[in-house]
């Protein structure tokens, strides 16, 4: 019962025979926040442009992006009214947010 | 505020009926014999199936420790591979099980013996089973005690994950506030339900906490193990006291200390 936490407060390392009971730890790994806007920085709404009412009823390779090509792919949906979209992203690992470099997409491209 | 008081064998046996369907509901569906690749992987399916059944309809002990020692082995064997069955919940109801085998309440179907001398004592299983809630508690908070974690930055993944998707809204505070919030409560609900003033309400905590998991996380099998295993906190817990005359009423009967009174 408190071999396998015990351990691992002592070395770091988790048992596979005696688990930690470190609950949940990789839930949300991988997920990224990402933000559109404007070359005048207006927050751009990622829902309206692909004309999906409600979040909830996004399609998932719309509603949790965790990649850099995932955001660039959403962000095609601005471009009729945009020439450029700024694109600021930050994805979960297990030490907390890691900040991407912000990218611009160019409608042209 | 009262704790419903039930009988080491009500508790016992509820326990066991409840772990049984849980044993049953969590690994039905990840476990079967069309995934048997070998010999011991066949013996493994078959041997946890006829143990989880023999405890649904017995609610025995011998059965309790079958299910607990089997499910041992689905978590190792199987559980690299499929991740359901390698959860940290299908650990934690291995090891419940395997503590309610401690127990001398045999199941249903053998009547509760009255000890003779009668003597203060509490049910050993069910108190495994209390200090394994508490040692859940307070290692999965003690875990929490990390800077990613208390500063909201991994509720925030979580939410953008299950809640609101890639467009993270809400004032960052929020997310800490419940951070600490998560925090505090599982080392309180760790240490406070071993005082008996404070019992009641925080068991009262404990399951609203795990009802909230439940609505707002997809953790359901966990938040109903852990509420089950409250069940243990619902029967007298004797003193540390001998048998003595002072401790004995003149019917015999002792003295417990009664939940919540």
């Amino acid at each position: 019962m408190l071999a396998g936490p015990v351990w691992f407060v002592v070395t770091g390392d988790e048992l596979r025979w005696l688990p930690a009971w470190r609950m949940f730890e990789h839930a949300g790994v991988g997920v990224c926040d990402v933000q559109f806007a404007a070359p005048d920085g207006r927050r751009l709404d990622r829902y309206r442009a692909h004309g999906v009412p409600h979040r909830f009823l996004a399609p998932d390779d719309l509603f949790a992006l965790d990649d850099t090509r995932g955001a660039r792919r959403a962000a095609r949906a601005f471009c009729p009214d945009a020439d450029r979209v700024d694109i600021t992203m930050r994805c979960a690992g297990l030490e907390g947010w890691r900040a991407r470099p912000k990218s611009s997409l160019w409608c042209s491209e | 505020m009262k704790l419903p008081s039930l009988t080491s064998r009500q508790a016992v046996l509820g326990l066991r009926f409840g772990f049984a369907v849980l044993a049953w509901s969590q690994v039905g569906g990840h476990l079967h014999l069309g995934m048997a690749q070998s010999l011991p992987d066949a013996f493994i399916v078959i041997a946890f199936y006829m143990a989880a059944t023999g405890l649904l309809l017995s609610w025995g002990r011998a059965c309790s420790v079958a299910t607990g020692v089997t499910l041992a082995l689905v978590y190792h064997w199987f559980g690299a591979e499929d991740g359901v069955l390698g959860r940290h919940q299908v650990w934690l109801l291995s090891s419940s099980l395997l503590w309610l085998g401690v127990s001398p309440v045999a199941g249903w179907r053998v009547p509760a013996r009255a000890p003779w001398p009668p003597r203060p004592t509490t049910d050993p299983g069910l108190h495994l089973v209390r200090v394994q809630l508490s040692v859940v508690y307070f290692f999965g908070a003690l875990h929490k005690l990390t800077p990613a974690f208390l500063s909201g930055e991994r509720l925030e993944a979580i939410a953008v994950e299950q809640w609101f998707g890639s467009d993270l809204p809400g004032p960052h505070g929020l997310y800490v506030a419940a951070a600490l919030l998560t925090v505090v409560a599982e080392l309180v609900l760790a240490l406070g339900l071993w005082l008996p003033r404070l019992r009641a309400p925080l068991a009262g905590l404990g399951v609203a906490l795990h009802v909230g998991f439940a609505l707002l996380l997809p953790v359901q099998t966990f938040s109903v193990l852990a509420m089950l295993h409250y069940l243990a906190w619902c029967t007298p817990v004797a003193r540390r006291t001998s048998a003595s005359p002072s401790t004995t009423s003149p019917s015999g009967r002792l003295r417990l200390s009664r939940l919540g009174s």
